[in-house]
């Protein structure tokens, strides 16, 4: 096997392991430096109501000023010194919980916290990722329930959305799909459903998200700073998890609005042991609008059957197995279908019929293991897989009757097969050897297979005239599956130096083994916080990542025919290194206040050649794909309300990102540097909740961005004819002339939403809520393409160039009854 | 629910809206130069200014332009000036190499080029193949072994239709009259499927682009069998009229490659993409300084049943769906 490092890894496998040693030697004595006087308070935070374990609850000694919070499984372990403790545990939107107690040995301790009726103040006091304590940087977390009130199209809540309404997150062009993290192009986030990740999260044109909010319990977004856990995407990690269950009674919504009908249903299977959480949804557009449709087109003349659906199931079982471990089976399986038969006319005297079915989704399956191994360990073991499938099938189907009376049908299909298959082991492990380290290490394989294209064709021609004759043709274009493997281990160590300075630093440790090539890669990651006054700190990180897989695409949208695909042994991993610097301010108790400034550089980012496609590889898509560099640079604004009557945020970016494609045989734009598709100089968003009383609450959002680049050639030259009388034809042909690559910029996005929640309590057991929301509630016309058209004029020319706008002012009412 | 939804629907089709937009820019038109000395043709070069993309006016001349074009080492200017066609007292000749000079609009544009032989063709013969649901156009010929400057064929059947036909679904009588052009490359070096797909320029009924010979795209013989649908009409009024012709035509590389990219930055489809740069090899400006050689074959072919290859290229004919397909996404994004 022939072995070989990148060109542009960073360190040689010498350096690797050495960088290797010295980690395990810190982390070693980060282990040792456990006191003997000291002991351990483990256990689990949930919610009372629900038996639902709390992610991130905060459990805060106040004598000691010591405190952690709870992990993925709402597990703790708080390690202390010998004396009494005044405990006092808090989780946003819950009533907190004191205690008070002389810890003289270890103890285990599980707290039901009781949820509060409105989102109560809470003394935020460790670790939540947005806090100006915590050593982590560059890290969003939007409460379930804030999520929830974001006023969204057709009043459906999305996590996506609402997560692309915080500073340094971008959305794509309007129903256009795509997320941009501080400059990164959408293939650079990685999406994880409780741990496992998705590669298309995109319905309906990016307006609606493959995660179901009904199903979330919590939403984390990582834009920089990364923990060395993470891997594998450039910009930004979102973590989602789902919850597991109600473990008391069954419990549950079912909703309906103008699009799409959703249920959830949660409840115990045995109780308080084993638990299940289902949710499903699906929109119902085509079946209300067939009719109309076919309608429509017989008035044509014409036989039409086409609609656009998409649905996705949720589904979780968790089983208690002891005190100490727990078992989730997890399942995700989402699909968005385009279809279309149409009868057209054919010159031949005969029906034909068209006919178009374009199927993508993921599918998602995990087995996690939780294992509290010691009081101060925790082990998660997993196996899960995901896929992503995008399916085309188009054909033409002829019936020809002969002069017999006989009919004959004659067809001829093509299939158009993309998908990404992964498999992935992984184990997880988390000690608090102390209450001045936490500490994280694990390792996991992942089995890749990648089919970028696969074509097949089966053409049946039956001879109308003579039975003897016929073409007949089946044949499959494969571009080839590709299998590699990534390897990775990794470990961090959360470290309180001093009550003023801690830090985070860690090593992710990964190779990528495909078509006999390795690609190791050496990713250090460290961030701090300095305390400088009560309230107030300073942060500041580094994060060095690597991705080894693309996602191809020739167009500014997110479309599903869009391509995944790995490095090979020509297209190199893509690298980025990022710094950043903050501030965050707690101002009393009315908001966390924070600034942040970040710089990153990325390497061997790869685009199409221009005028190359996607679409028909078989040309070889290393052939039409060149590599080259890029660099952001921002500064992003957020003052945040999480609690109380009103809540909500505002956030604003400014940044700036540029590409540069210069090596020899790969430049674009004639090697020179040019602004990114989403290179948006200045991004505002306003989102504000408020709970009038228990019955009603309204919210509101403005977003405000630069227009999106796009590259407009301005002038026309003629082709060359060997034909004098040629140049003052008419059909002679016009070349555009490239010009600079996004040279245009196009008009300014902006846009008002408003919803409001009437609720109303029937038993203790039944409620509903009726939301009504606006969405572009001054009806703003915002660009979503552009292009010539012949039908305006513009100054003295008969064409001008036209705007298209598609979502004017969208009422729409939504009904949820709980149970 | 129904008609609330038909309503919000009807009111979001209603409301969705184009715009004229507003756009300044400072770009200055490109000067360019267009020659393609063709052999046993008079030389002439087309020098013109680029315009603006609103702009439907196409060819503005250029004052006070001075071309000087040398031919195998004699200098010329030329005799008149038509437009922004610029002629010279000059046949040209395979063979010929020839160098031009362009003063224009404050710009120096040069290139050279050399005029390719004509294209070595015989055994010219066309039929009609009746046997499958589509007839199908076959032409056969033979190119000869000789292609001295690693030239490129440049092969375009052109096909008149002209007749009356009921149409049952509108009942109606169609008249038509149109011009398809076909267009095809081969070479003397071996084509693989992905050049052929990558080669075939323009695309139109649904077969248009599949190209079958048993031998053409490894390039092992220089016999070629290009085979193209034709409508077999069965409720022709008015007999149809096919009036066909083959022309190959043999261009330098760089005609080859200007070609090539300009028929795919012009048919463009998908307006999220961007531009490809066409190539020129020309400095100092944009256009094409290249020779080809041309001849032109009238077809009339019978109507006689002859067999398929023996081997159809299936690598070619996936090609073609594909290409199929990805005009068919082309139109969906735009339409979407």
């Amino acid at each position: 096997m022939k072995r070989r490092a990148a060109s542009n890894a960073p360190h040689t496998t010498a350096q690797m392991k050495r960088l290797y040693l010295i980690l395990l030697i810190v982390l070693a004595a980060a282990t040792r430096s456990v006191t003997a006087q000291s002991y351990t308070i483990s256990g689990q935070i949930t919610d009372a109501a629900s038996g639902e374990t709390l992610i991130g609850a905060t459990i805060y000694d106040a004598k000691s000023g010591k405190g952690t919070v709870t992990n993925v499984n709402g597990r703790f372990s708080l390690t202390l010194k010998s004396d009494s403790v005044w405990l006092r545990v808090t989780f946003v939107g819950y009533k907190p919980h004191y205690e008070r107690f002389l810890l003289a040995a270890n103890q285990k301790r599980n707290y039901a916290l009781q949820p509060a009726m409105e989102l109560q103040e809470v003394v935020i006091t460790a670790e939540r990722p947005t806090d100006y304590k915590s050593s982590q940087m560059s890290a969003i977390e939007i409460p379930v329930e804030q999520l929830k009130s974001v006023p969204v199209l057709f009043g459906e809540a999305d996590v996506v959305k609402a997560v692309q309404l915080m500073p340094g997150v971008q959305g794509g062009s309007e129903g256009g799909g795509g997320m941009y993290v501080r400059g990164g192009g959408p293939d650079e986030n990685l999406f994880l459903l409780d741990g496992v990740p998705l590669y298309n999260v995109n319905h309906l044109g990016g307006f609606f998200s493959a995660f179901n909010a009904d199903a979330v319990k919590n939403v984390t977004l990582y834009k920089g700073s990364f923990p060395a856990r993470f891997g594998g995407r450039l910009s930004s990690v979102l973590d989602v998890t789902t919850n597991d269950g109600n473990n008391k009674e069954l419990h549950g919504n079912a909703s309906i609005g103008f699009v799409s009908a959703k249920v959830n249903v949660e409840g115990p299977i045995i109780k308080e042991r084993t638990t299940f959480n289902l949710s499903a949804r699906r929109t119902y557009a085509d079946l209300l609008l067939q009719p109309l449709v076919r309608h429509l087109a017989e008035n044509n003349g014409n036989d039409l059957r086409a609609g656009y659906y998409f649905y996705d199931i949720n589904g979780k079982v968790s089983h208690r197995l002891s005190d100490r471990s727990s078992l989730h089976a997890s399942f995700y399986m989402g699909d968005d279908d385009v279809y279309l038969r149409a009868r057209t006319e054919s010159s031949l005297a005969e029906d034909q019929y068209m006919k178009l079915d374009n199927n993508w989704g993921n599918l998602v399956a995990a087995l996690r293991w939780n294992i509290m191994a010691t009081d101060k360990t925790f082990l998660n073991l997993s196996a899960s897989y995901t896929r992503y499938n995008n399916n085309i099938v188009a054909g033409i189907e002829k019936i020809a009757t002969l002069a017999s009376g006989e009919e004959q049908t004659s067809t001829m299909d093509m299939d158009y097969d993309s998908k990404i298959r992964d498999l992935t082991l992984r184990a997880d492990l988390t000690t608090q050897p102390n209450t001045n380290h936490s500490i994280q290490y694990g390792c996991n394989i992942i089995r890749h297979w990648f089919t970028p294209s696969v074509v097949s064709a089966s053409i049946d021609y039956f001879d109308q005239i003579q039975m003897n004759s016929a073409l007949k043709i089946d044949t499959a274009l494969n571009d080839g599956i590709v299998m590699a493997n990534e390897y990775t281990a990794y470990a961090e160590d959360d470290w309180s130096i001093s009550d003023a300075l801690k830090i985070n630093y860690g090593l992710n440790m990964t190779t990528f083994h495909v078509q006999n090539t390795l690609y190791p890669s050496l990713q250090p990651r460290l961030s701090g916080r300095l305390i400088l006054a009560d309230g107030l700190s300073l942060k500041m990180g580094y994060a060095y990542m690597t991705q080894y897989m693309h996602l191809l695409s020739t167009t500014s949208i997110s479309l599903p025919t869009d391509l995944w695909v790995p490095v090979t042994e020509r297209i190199k991993p893509m690298h980025s290194h990022q710094v950043a610097a903050g501030l965050f301010y707690k101002l009393a108790d009315m908001a966390d206040l924070s600034i942040e400034g970040y710089y990153k550089s990325m390497n061997n980012l790869i685009e199409y050649r221009e005028g190359a496609t996607s679409f028909g590889t078989t040309e070889g898509w290393e052939d039409q794909v060149v590599a080259g560099r890029g660099w952001a640079y921002g500064i992003e604004l957020l003052a945040q309300r999480t609690v109380g009557n009103l809540t909500g945020w505002i956030g604003y970016t400014w940044s700036r990102t540029m590409h540069l494609f210069d090596r020899d045989g790969q430049t674009l734009n004639h090697g020179k540097a040019f602004p990114a598709k989403f290179d948006r100089r200045h991004d505002l968003s306003i989102v504000v909740n408020y709970k009038f009383s228990d019955h009603f609450d309204v919210s509101a959002t403005w977003v405000f961005s630069s227009g999106n680049t796009a590259t407009l050639a301005t002038q026309y030259y003629t082709m060359a004819s060997d034909n004098a009388d040629d140049y003052t034809s008419d059909d002679l042909r016009q070349i555009p002339n490239g010009g600079e690559r996004n040279n245009y910029r196009m008009p300014n996005y902006h846009r008002a939403d408003i919803s409001a929640n009437f609720h109303r309590t029937f038993s203790p057991r039944i409620r509903r809520t009726i939301n009504v929301s606006i969405y572009n509630l001054y009806n703003r016309a915002n660009p979503y393409i552009i292009y010539t058209s012949s039908s305006y004029s513009y100054k003295s020319y008969s064409r001008a160039l036209v705007q298209l706008s598609i979502f004017p002012i969208l009422p729409s009412v939504a009904y949820t009854l709980y149970f | 629910m129904k008609k609330i939804l038909l309503l919000i629907l009807a009111t979001a089709a209603l409301c969705s809206c184009e715009k004229v937009l507003d756009i300044e820019t400072n770009d200055s038109p490109l000067v360019v130069l267009n020659g393609v000395p063709s052999a046993g043709e008079q030389l002439f070069v087309n020098l013109s200014h680029s315009h603006f993309f609103l702009d439907t006016c196409t060819q503005y001349p250029i004052e006070g332009a001075q071309i000087a074009i040398t031919v195998n080492g004699d200098e010329m200017t030329p005799s008149e000036i038509v437009g922004c066609n610029y002629f010279f007292p000059y046949t040209v000749n395979e063979d010929d190499t020839l160098s031009i000079v362009a003063t224009a609009a404050g710009a120096t544009i040069s290139g050279k080029t050399y005029v390719p032989r004509l294209p070595a063709v015989s055994n010219v013969s066309s039929h009609i193949d009746t046997t499958l649901v589509f007839d199908f156009l076959n032409v056969d010929f033979d190119l000869a072994d000789h292609m001295d400057y690693n030239d490129y064929y440049h092969i375009i059947i052109t096909c008149r239709d002209s007749g009356s036909r009921y149409n049952p679904y509108t009942d109606s009588i169609v008249h038509r009259d149109t011009i398809v052009r076909k267009m095809f490359y081969c070479t003397d070096r071996n084509l693989t499927a992905a050049e052929v797909s990558a080669y075939l320029p323009i695309g139109g009924y649904f077969f248009e682009r599949l190209l079958v010979t048993d031998k053409l795209i490894e390039g092992q013989s220089r016999h070629v069998r290009l085979m193209m649908p034709m409508l077999k009409d069965t409720n022709e009024i008015a007999p149809f009229r096919h009036d066909y012709t083959l022309d190959i035509e043999t261009v330098t590389p760089e005609r080859f490659l200007y070609i090539q990219q300009s028929f795919r930055a012009a048919n463009n489809m998908t307006i999220f993409s961007d531009t490809p740069e066409v190539y020129s090899n020309l400095s100092g400006g944009h256009g094409i300084f290249a020779g080809n050689a041309r001849r032109t074959f009238p077809l009339h072919p019978d109507t006689a049943s002859v067999p398929l290859p023996t081997t159809l290229p299936q690598q070619a004919v996936a090609t073609l769906l594909q290409q199929q397909m990805r005009n068919a996404s082309h139109r969906q994004s735009e339409t979407k």
